[in-house]
């Protein structure tokens, strides 16, 4: 395993499949691509080699079949034969017409479920298995192909500069485990996935007279995301996403956006300190908060 | 762009100028929200419908089925009829994720996850059934094949109500990992937004830590094909089977070679209706009119029109075949259903499932929101009463004139229906706030070749 992955972050599946192209042409050694939809045509691109589950399926209705089959013989003709309403009772062939209904269901049976358990262990899919997208955007928007560095970093990159990338950061596992250390210089001013980020967000209860709680949310890696309340009640259809504040339709729109600036000099404060290795994210937040 | 080429004659099946993000914004927006005063009302009232199916089941359970109307002449009315109009409803959900699949139909798309869901719960319904009619519902394992204490006797495989249970099982089993399977991504793109941190919890928990490599999708799309080709067979199979429960006796009106296509056509007329009948509500509610479009309602209705119009062809097959066969029984059975104290269900029956759906001819009619919505119960109502002149007309007038005997439910039959239609939304409404109501990673996959933004954009050039 690699000490160091470039993650290449893309905003659209078109741009995803011309850049692993563009990798694989490149002999770059692509470790794991996450997108958030069946890509078509990846898997060709990529070299994975056909799955086989078809196939195991086959085997497990066989299986299904033969279970059926014998089950049958010994229950009806070997352990207990019974005259019902004059059947063949001693012959599995002869009675077979009045078995078929079951094995047909055990073999759809035997083939469907052990199927979908063969898919859940080899792709490792069950209950309490945590989820291994580096990002959470993989499973919405985003399109992202992992490759380990082994001393080409710079190879890398200039591959990678050349397709239509929306992102990419370094991670370095030595460092930290789940921290980004990154590399944006001249791919784009800030990147979105920051160790820490601080944003506005609604409250998703609205009061009787439609107006919400803005909170502030602290989101750190994965794991950690806290809302609070900042103690500023608006109508959600004035706000302006893009730029933090509300549109001067909103009353008291003066005040309003007085409090958010205040609030947004704390926030850039307490991140820049964070980024600095000053305070804590605990302190961050609360640096914040209080 | 030359992958996502779609004829440009086709409508588009995704509205609104939606991009990736905000498909994934409306399929969470349900779930993020609060439930609406609306939402409130009717789980409430679903709740205590099924509550009071409840306390009826329990009624019988203690008393006996002699709390139901059954007599010596009719052992079989209510429940089976339930049984096999719940069981008929589960049918559209697998056809439409697994047959639809097969044919490459993108419209299934916006649609499949709430059918399948439908499917689920309307077959855990039809189970109850059986359960409940056996009298002693706590020995209900003794119907699998177990090496058994009790001497012995093993169960009868020639006994199509045997087969009944290996195919209910294995319909509801395969529909549910079915369904699962393809929650995996969605759940986690739920996850993945989840804000905060018992939903978070949970949503992870139920993904089973789906992180969509292209292995995964490469091993999730082969399996999707492969389930689907199971599923296909088994959704005919199971209906089929269901209709040997009366095709395989005796009695005039039942053991007719026709049942099997008959009930299967009649399984998917009714589920379609029960689809449209859902999802014309939930699009409303849940905002989802841009992925649930008129032409979706519309290709639903032409199913409906096409399945209705089968079993209309299946019930006048029957009427010649009773009079061409000579067998005077069969005949008076046809007549006696037409004609006799049941005329009123007979008719109500043809009314709805045959003369009703032929108005989906007019485009104007199938493409109207309010007429499908109409229809729709029509179908279900019209469906309920097939069953209940197929069995209770069938049996009600005995070999023995003296047997002779009409039926009417008691309030304990009622209860319990009404308890498994109050179940049944209980468990839907609860789907529709918690689930991710439409397949959204399959519904990216077609954005390109039926978004209407793109669609728009490649007419242009």
């Amino acid at each position: 395993m690699a000490n160091k992955y470039i993650h290449a972050i893309y905003d659209d599946d078109d741009k995803l499949l011309d850049a692993v192209k563009n990798l694989m042409n490149n002999k770059v050694n692509i470790e794991e691509v996450f997108t958030p939809f069946p890509v078509h045509g990846l898997d060709h691109i990529l070299d994975l080699k056909p799955s086989r589950i078809a196939i195991a399926a086959f085997i497990y209705g066989c299986i299904g079949i033969t279970f059926g089959l014998l089950m049958i013989n010994y229950i009806m003709i070997v352990d207990w034969p019974m005259n019902i309403g004059g059947k063949p009772s001693f012959s599995l062939l002869e009675n077979l017409p009045a078995f078929v209904p079951v094995i047909f269901e055990l073999t759809v049976f035997f083939a469907a479920h052990l199927m979908v358990i063969t898919f859940y262990l080899r792709s490792r899919l069950w209950p309490f298995k945590k989820a291994e997208n580096p990002i959470p955007e993989t499973t919405d928007d985003k399109f992202l192909i992992q490759i380990p560095v082994y001393g080409n970093e710079n190879e890398i990159k200039s591959v990678l500069k050349k397709t239509d990338l929306f992102e990419m950061s370094i991670i370095d596992m030595k460092k930290d485990k789940n921290s980004y250390d990154h590399d944006n210089g001249q791919i784009k001013e800030e990147s979105k996935y920051s160790d820490i980020t601080i944003g506005f967000v609604f409250h998703s209860r609205k009061y009787a007279d439609g107006s919400s709680n803005l909170r502030i949310q602290f989101t750190k890696g994965r794991g950690q995301q806290y809302a609070k309340n900042s103690g500023l009640r608006i109508f959600r259809k004035h706000w302006i996403s893009k730029k933090n504040e509300v549109s001067d339709k909103h009353v008291d729109y003066i005040k309003i956006n007085k409090n958010l600036n205040e609030l947004k000099i704390k926030i850039e404060n307490a991140r820049n300190s964070f980024i600095d290795g000053t305070i804590d994210f605990e302190d961050a937040y609360k640096s914040i908060i209080n | 762009m030359g992958s996502h080429y779609e004829a440009p004659i086709r409508e588009p099946l995704v509205t609104g100028n939606k991009t990736y993000h905000q498909i994934s914004v409306d399929v969470a927006r349900p779930i993020e929200g609060a439930a609406n005063k609306q939402w409130w009302i009717v789980f409430g009232i679903a709740l205590i419908l099924f509550l009071w199916g409840i306390v009826c089941i329990i009624y019988t359970i203690s008393t006996g089925i002699g709390t139901w109307g059954l007599n010596k002449t009719v052992g079989w009315a209510w429940d089976i009829t339930n049984f096999v109009w719940w069981v008929g409803i589960g049918h559209a959900g697998t056809l439409i994720s697994a047959v639809l699949l097969l044919f490459r139909q993108k419209w299934r798309m916006g649609i499949n996850r709430s059918a399948e869901a439908m499917t689920i719960f309307s077959v855990i319904q039809a189970g109850l059934f059986p359960i409940i009619h056996m009298g002693r519902p706590w020995l209900a394992y003794w119907i699998v094949p177990i090496p058994n204490t009790f001497g012995s006797l093993w169960v009868n495989f020639n006994s199509p109500l045997l087969w009944d249970v290996f195919a209910i099982s294995t319909y509801l089993t395969v529909s549910l990992v079915f369904w699962w399977t393809g929650l995996l991504p969605d759940f986690a793109m739920i996850r993945d937004r989840a804000v905060k941190p018992f939903q978070k919890k949970i949503y992870s928990l139920v993904s089973f830590g789906w992180s969509g490599r292209a292995k995964d999708w490469q091993r999730f799309e082969e399996v999707s094909l492969v389930l689907a080709g199971l599923a296909t067979p088994l959704v005919l199979s199971v209906h089929t089977i269901v209709s040997f429960d009366f095709a395989t006796s005796v009695i005039p009106g039942w053991h007719t070679t026709i049942f099997p296509p008959y009930f299967v056509a009649g399984a998917i007329f009714s589920g379609f209706a029960m689809v449209q009948t859902l999802l014309i509500v939930m699009r409303k509610v849940c905002n989802l009119e841009d992925y649930i479009t008129v032409q979706h309602i519309e290709l639903m209705n032409i199913v409906i029109m096409i399945t209705g119009s089968i079993v209309g062809c299946a019930y006048i097959t029957e009427l010649f075949i009773a009079w061409y066969s000579g067998v005077e029984y069969e005949q008076y059975a046809f007549l006696n259903r037409a004609t006799g104290p049941y005329w009123w269900a007979y008719w109500a029956m043809m009314t709805c499932n045959v003369f009703s759906p032929q108005f989906m001819w007019v485009k104007k009619l199938r493409t109207s929101i309010v007429f499908s919505f109409v229809i729709s119960i029509v179908v279900n109502i019209g469906m309920w009463f097939e069953r209940f002149v197929i069995i209770v007309t069938s049996l009600h007038r005995d070999y023995l004139p003296s047997s002779w005997t009409m039926f009417s439910p008691s309030f304990v039959d009622i209860g319990i229906f009404l308890g498994t239609i109050g179940f049944f939304f209980v468990l839907f409404l609860l789907y529709a706030r918690t689930f991710p109501v439409i397949a959204q990673a399959e519904v990216k996959t077609i954005l390109k070749s039926s978004g209407d933004n793109y669609k728009k954009l490649r007419d242009k050039k």
